[in-house]
C-alpha cells in the first residue's frame, strides 16, 4: 500500500506533470520542423538530467519522444515534408489529403491513431516487457536479414508506380548506406577520400534532402513560374485559401471509425517492430502503411489522400515509442536511438537498464510506467489544442511558406551536428531526389534501403561467418524461411494482379 | 525542344552508375576483412540490384511505343539553379552575417523573387521576413544552441 502511494505521489506531483507537458510541447514543435527531431532535443537536454529527479527528467524526455512522433506528421501533412524520419509514410496520403482540402481531418486522424498506437504499445511495455524481450532475442542474424529483405521487398512492391523502379530505388538506398565505415570491421569505404564521409552519410541530411527539398523545389518552381507570368493571387498571402471549407473538414466519429482497422494494424506492427533492436520507427511506419494498403478494401485509393493511409503509419511509428523500451528495460539493449538516449538518462540517474532493473528499482520504474501512460494523454490534449494553429499555417500561400521551410530545413540540418558537410549532403541528396521524382522513381524504398542497409549487411555477414561462408545458413531457420516465403507469395500475388491488368488492357 | 524517353535515359544512367559502383568495389582501396566477400560484398549486391532492376526498366522502355516524358516540366535547370543557389545563400548568410539579419536578407530576396507584385507587397514581405528571422534565432540559437563560426552581426 505504501509503495502504491509512493508511485501515485511520485507520478502525479505538479513538477512531474509540468516538465512532462513541457516535454510534449517541445517534442511537437521540434517534430514538426524538418531537420529537427525528438532525438536532437533529447540529446540537447541530457546535461540537465543531472539536476532533475528521475521521474521529472524521464517524464520530460518521454514527453519529447511522444510529442515528436506526432509532430513529424504535422509537417508531413501540411507541407508534404516529413518532420521526422518516422513520418515518411504519412506524407504519402497525408499531404494529398491536405491538398484535397482536409488538413484538419488528416491531422486529427494522425493524432488519434498516433495516440492509440502509443497507448497500446505502452500497455505492452508494462505487461509484456520481459516475455517480449525474450522473444525478440530469439532472432539471430539469419532471421534479421530475412526480415530486412522482406521489408525492402514489400515497400518496393507496394509503392505507387512501377515495381522495378521501387527495387532500383531501394538498391540506391542500400548503396548509400554502405558509404562510410563497414559495420563489422570498421574499414572505411566508398568515401572517395572525403573525410567527412568516414562516419557514413548521416540520416537527417539525407532525409531532408531526399524528401523535403524535391517537394519544396516543385513548389518553388511552380510559384516562380506564376510570378514570371505575373499571375496575381488574392489576399496578399494573408491566409485562408478561398477554396478551403472548414465545415467540410470536420472530424466525425464515423470518419474515425473507418480508420480503426488501419490504426489497430499499425499499432500491432509498430509494437512488434519497435521491440526488435535496431528496426526503428521508420521501418514500422512503412511496413504498417504497406500492410494496411494490402489489407484494405480500397488499396487503389492509397496515395490519393485516404485517411487509412495516414492512420496506419502514424499508429505504427508511435507504437514503437513504448515497445522500443522493452528490450532496454528487460535486457539493457535499446530498441532505437531514442531508447539509447533514454537509457543514458537512466544511467545518469543511477538506474542501470537490464534484467535486474525492475527488481532493484521497482518503485521508480512503476512510477515511470504511470508517467509514460499519462504523457500519452497530455500529448493528445496538447496536440488537439495546437492543431488549429498548425492547420491554419498549412493554408498560408506556398510562396511565403517555401522559403521559410527551406531555411528551417537547412538550418535544422546544420544545427543537428554543427556541420557544413551535412548541408552539402542535404543539397546533394536534394538534387538526386528531384531527378528521381521527375523520372517517377519512388523515394520511400530509397530511404528504407538506406535505413536498414547497415543492419542488413551486418546480419548477412554475421550469418555467413557463422555458416563459414555457406549461403544456405540464410535459409536454415523456420522464421527466416517464413519471411522469404512471404516475399515470394507477395511478389507472385502482385505480379499476377498486374499481369491480369496488362492482359485486360491489351 | 527535342523529346526523349525519360525511362530510357534514367535507366541507362542507373545501369552505368551501378556498373561504375561495382567496378569501384573491386578496385577501391579498403580492407575487405574476413568472411565471404568481406566489406565489398554488400556494396556489390546493392550495385547488382540496381543494375538488374534498371535493366528491366530499360527493356520495358524499349518495348513501349510511346515516348514517356519527365514529370514536373516546370522544374528545369534555371529553377534548380535558383532554388539551390538560394539555399546556399541562406546558409552562407546565416553563418557569416548572423541568423536574424542573414535570414532577413535571404527571405526578402526569396519572397521578392516569388512575388507576382513585389513592390505592392514589399512592406508585408519585410515584416514577415523580420519576424521569421527572429523566430529562427529563438529556435536555433536560444533553444538549440547552434554554434556559429563568428558571424558579423546577430
Amino acid at each position: 500500500m505504501d509503495a502504491l502511494y509512493e508511485i501515485i505521489w511520485g507520478a502525479f506531483s505538479p513538477n512531474v506533470i509540468l516538465y512532462t507537458t513541457f516535454g510534449v510541447f517541445l517534442g511537437i514543435t521540434v517534430g514538426a520542423i524538418p531537420g529537427l527531431s525528438g532525438d536532437m532535443a533529447i540529446a540537447l537536454l541530457l546535461p540537465i538530467v543531472f539536476k532533475l529527479s528521475p521521474a521529472v527528467s524521464i517524464g520530460m524526455l518521454m514527453g519529447i519522444y511522444k510529442g515528436s512522433m506526432f509532430g513529424g506528421s504535422i509537417s508531413a501533412i501540411s507541407f508534404g515534408v516529413p518532420g521526422t524520419p518516422a513520418a515518411i509514410a504519412t506524407v504519402e496520403d497525408g499531404y494529398p489529403a491536405k491538398k484535397k482540402g482536409f488538413p484538419r481531418r488528416a491531422m486529427l486522424t494522425a493524432l488519434y491513431s498516433s495516440v492509440s498506437g502509443d497507448f497500446i504499445s505502452t500497455l505492452f511495455l508494462i505487461f509484456l516487457a520481459v516475455p517480449m524481450g525474450r522473444a525478440a532475442l530469439q532472432f539471430g542474424p539469419a532471421e534479421y536479414f530475412a526480415l530486412y529483405v522482406f521489408a525492402l521487398m514489400m515497400i518496393s512492391l507496394l509503392v505507387t508506380g512501377e515495381m522495378k523502379k521501387g527495387i532500383a530505388a531501394a538498391g540506391v538506398g542500400l548503396l548509400l548506406g554502405c558509404i562510410g565505415m563497414d559495420p563489422l570491421i570498421g574499414s572505411t569505404r566508398l568515401t572517395f577520400g572525403i573525410s567527412g564521409l568516414r562516419g557514413g552519410i548521416p540520416m537527417v541530411p539525407l532525409l531532408v534532402g531526399v524528401f523535403a527539398l524535391p517537394e519544396l523545389m516543385m513548389q518553388f518552381s511552380n510559384e516562380w513560374k506564376k510570378a514570371r507570368e505575373n499571375k496575381q493571387d488574392d489576399g496578399l498571402g494573408k491566409g485562408q485559401d478561398i477554396s478551403y471549407d472548414a465545415k467540410n473538414d470536420e472530424m466525425t466519429f464515423a470518419t474515425y471509425r473507418s480508420t480503426f482497422k488501419a490504426t489497430l494494424l499499425g499499432s500491432l506492427v509498430g509494437t512488434f517492430i519497435g521491440a526488435l533492436p535496431g528496426a526503428g520507427s521508420s521501418l514500422a511506419a512503412l511496413m504498417s502503411y504497406g500492410l494496411a494498403r494490402k489489407m484494405s478494401k480500397t488499396p487503389e485509393l492509397f496515395g490519393t489522400g485516404i485517411l487509412e493511409g495516414v492512420a496506419a503509419p502514424e499508429a505504427g511509428n508511435s507504437a514503437t515509442a513504448g515497445s522500443s523500451l522493452i528490450p532496454l528495460f528487460a535486457f539493457g539493449i535499446p530498441g532505437s536511438a531514442t531508447a539509447a538516449l533514454i537509457g543514458a538518462a537512466l544511467v545518469m540517474q543511477g538506474i542501470n537498464p537490464g534484467p535486474m532493473m525492475i527488481e532493484e528499482n521497482s518503485t521508480i520504474i512503476y512510477t515511470l510506467f504511470v508517467i509514460i501512460l499519462y504523457a500519452t494523454l497530455i500529448n493528445c490534449l496538447l496536440s488537439y489544442l495546437l492543431i488549429p494553429l498548425y492547420a491554419k499555417i498549412s493554408m498560408i500561400k506556398p510562396r511565403f511558406l517555401v522559403p521559410i521551410v527551406f531555411a528551417l530545413a537547412l538550418l535544422g540540418t546544420y544545427a543537428s551536428r554543427n556541420s557544413m558537410m551535412d548541408v552539402w549532403i542535404a543539397l546533394g541528396s536534394g538534387l538526386i531526389g528531384v531527378w528521381l521524382r521527375k523520372n517517377e522513381y519512388p523515394l520511400a524504398p530509397l530511404v528504407l534501403g538506406f535505413v536498414v542497409g547497415p543492419g542488413a549487411e551486418k546480419s548477412l555477414r554475421q550469418a555467413l561467418l557463422m555458416g563459414r561462408g555457406d549461403w544456405s545458413i540464410l535459409f536454415s531457420t523456420p522464421i527466416a524461411v517464413g519471411f522469404y516465403v512471404l516475399c515470394a507469395v507477395s511478389l507472385s500475388m502482385i505480379w499476377f494482379s498486374v499481369k491480369d491488368k496488362i492482359v485486360a488492357e491489351e | 525542344m527535342k523529346k526523349f524517353n525519360s525511362d530510357l535515359v534514367s535507366s541507362l544512367v542507373l545501369c552505368i552508375f551501378s556498373i561504375g559502383a561495382f567496378i569501384y568495389t573491386l578496385t577501391g582501396k579498403w580492407s575487405a576483412g574476413a568472411g565471404r566477400g568481406g566489406a565489398r560484398l554488400f556494396p556489390q549486391l546493392a550495385a547488382a540490384v540496381i543494375f538488374c532492376s534498371a535493366l528491366m526498366v530499360l527493356l520495358g522502355a524499349l518495348k513501349r511505343k510511346e515516348q514517356k516524358q519527365m514529370r514536373f516540366p516546370e522544374v528545369g535547370l534555371m529553377s534548380a539553379f535558383l532554388f539551390f543557389g538560394m539555399g546556399a545563400l541562406c546558409v552562407f548568410l546565416s553563418l557569416n552575417v548572423g541568423v536574424v539579419v542573414g535570414n532577413l536578407i535571404y527571405l526578402v530576396l526569396a519572397f521578392l523573387l516569388l512575388s507576382p507584385a513585389p513592390l505592392k507587397e514589399f512592406r508585408f514581405i519585410f515584416i514577415t521576413a523580420g519576424l521569421s528571422g527572429a523566430g529562427f534565432w529563438i529556435l536555433f540559437i536560444f533553444f538549440a544552441n547552434m554554434l556559429l563560426p563568428n558571424p558579423i552581426l546577430f
